[in-house]
């Protein structure tokens, strides 16, 4: 009766702990992660609009179909990265996400003064020499400083109705996802 | 060697708690953080670095890409008001005020979290195309009959969800969360 008790209660606690491990351990071991699916598109330092979500199936899970959006992965040991856009005169936005999938960052169209997106993501050190010399064009950007490596930006934009297709899809591509600033 | 199957019985407990429990929580994937107001549930941190692990793992194994806090929060709901599972034979009428947010929009999926085909080519209504009644107010029919005014088509007879993404809204950035004023998914009939 003993024996059977101690199997119980060590087999509880011992699930307690693989319960833990195994919860830490998924995100590690993933394969089909958001930064894996971002990769199918091959987006290494480019925007890539992704195909819309519809009944026949989804870029990435959970898209809001009523939106369009294109993504661009980097990676900061390479240099500071600086997305430029013009973007059409209806809801967007912009969100960073770690190598992790986790949101690091985000801002909406209010964000900004006009329809203009220029974000510079830097980590602290660069940063810091950047300021030692810093170009003009970065005083209207906004800048988003984190000790990051590798990562994507991932740009949303509402397209109203049908007739904003190609006005969405045209400042998608134009958008610009370059390395230094 | 009843220490021994002692032992094995203990090892067999911990890997199916351990595991199973797991898996229901990854699955579930939303443990921690709900944000819930009626039939809407939202869980705004799965989209901040203040995700929780079981929130992570979820992420990790689907792949979504949650909304920001400066982008917004999506609301799900899988029943109607009353309580009861929310299904494509029967009709609803969603209506009342949603929160403060600049844009929103509602997007019904099916029990698999696909979204339905259907003739018109409508999985979702945003707010600037909604009609609006006089006073202001938005109704939408759900369902799988046709209905006038603001139709989204139900394709499936089985349960579905409906999604509503408010965007750039202070909920999202936890400045608003205590008096939350969501729609009500009304049922009106079945068939």
């Amino acid at each position: 009766m003993k024996v059977a008790l101690n199997a119980l209660v060590g087999g509880l606690l011992l699930g307690g702990i693989i319960h833990i491990a195994v919860v830490l351990l998924v995100p590690l071991y993933a394969d089909n992660d958001a930064w894996a699916r971002v990769q199918t598109f091959d987006a290494g330092m480019r925007f890539r609009t992704l195909p819309r979500s519809t009944p026949a199936g989804e870029a990435m899970p959970s898209l809001d179909p009523l939106m369009a959006h294109a993504v661009c992965s980097f990676n900061l040991a390479n240099g500071a990265v600086r997305i430029t856009a013009t973007l059409p005169d209806t809801f967007w936005s912009a969100a960073v996400f770690d190598r992790r999938g986790r949101n690091v960052f985000s801002l909406n169209d209010a964000s900004t003064q006009d329809e203009r997106l220029d974000l510079v993501l830097t980590t602290p050190v660069q940063m810091a020499q950047i300021r030692q010399n810093p170009p003009e064009t970065l005083e209207t950007a906004i800048i988003f400083e984190r000790a990051l490596e590798e990562g994507f930006v991932l740009l949303r934009v509402l397209v109203p109705d049908e007739s904003w297709d190609a006005i969405v899809n045209g400042a998608l591509d134009a958008v610009r996802c370059e390395s230094g600033v | 060697m009843r220490g021994l199957i002692a032992l094995i019985a203990g090892l067999l407990i911990a890997a199916a708690t351990g595991i199973g429990s797991a898996w229901i929580a990854i699955g579930r994937g939303e443990v921690f953080g709900a944000v819930r107001a009626d039939v809407w549930t939202a869980w705004p941190r799965t989209g901040s670095l203040n995700a929780d692990p079981y929130a992570m793992a979820m992420l990790a194994r689907t792949g979504e890409l949650p909304l920001g806090a400066s982008e917004g929060l999506a609301f799900t709901a899988v029943t109607d008001s009353s309580g009861e599972a929310l299904v494509g034979t029967c009709a609803y009428r969603i209506a009342g005020e949603t929160p403060a947010a600049r844009m929103w929009t509602l997007t019904a999926y099916d029990d698999n979290g696909q979204l339905m085909t259907n003739p018109l080519r409508r999985n979702g209504f945003h707010a600037r195309e909604v009609l609006r009644d006089p006073g202001g107010d938005a109704t939408i029919a759900i369902g799988g009959e046709a209905a006038p005014g603001n139709w989204l088509p139900i394709e499936t007879p089985d349960r579905f969800r409906l999604v509503l993404r408010l965007y750039d809204t202070p909920i999202s950035t936890g400045s608003q969360i205590g008096d939350l004023v969501m729609p009500d998914v009304i049922r009106i009939g079945c068939r």
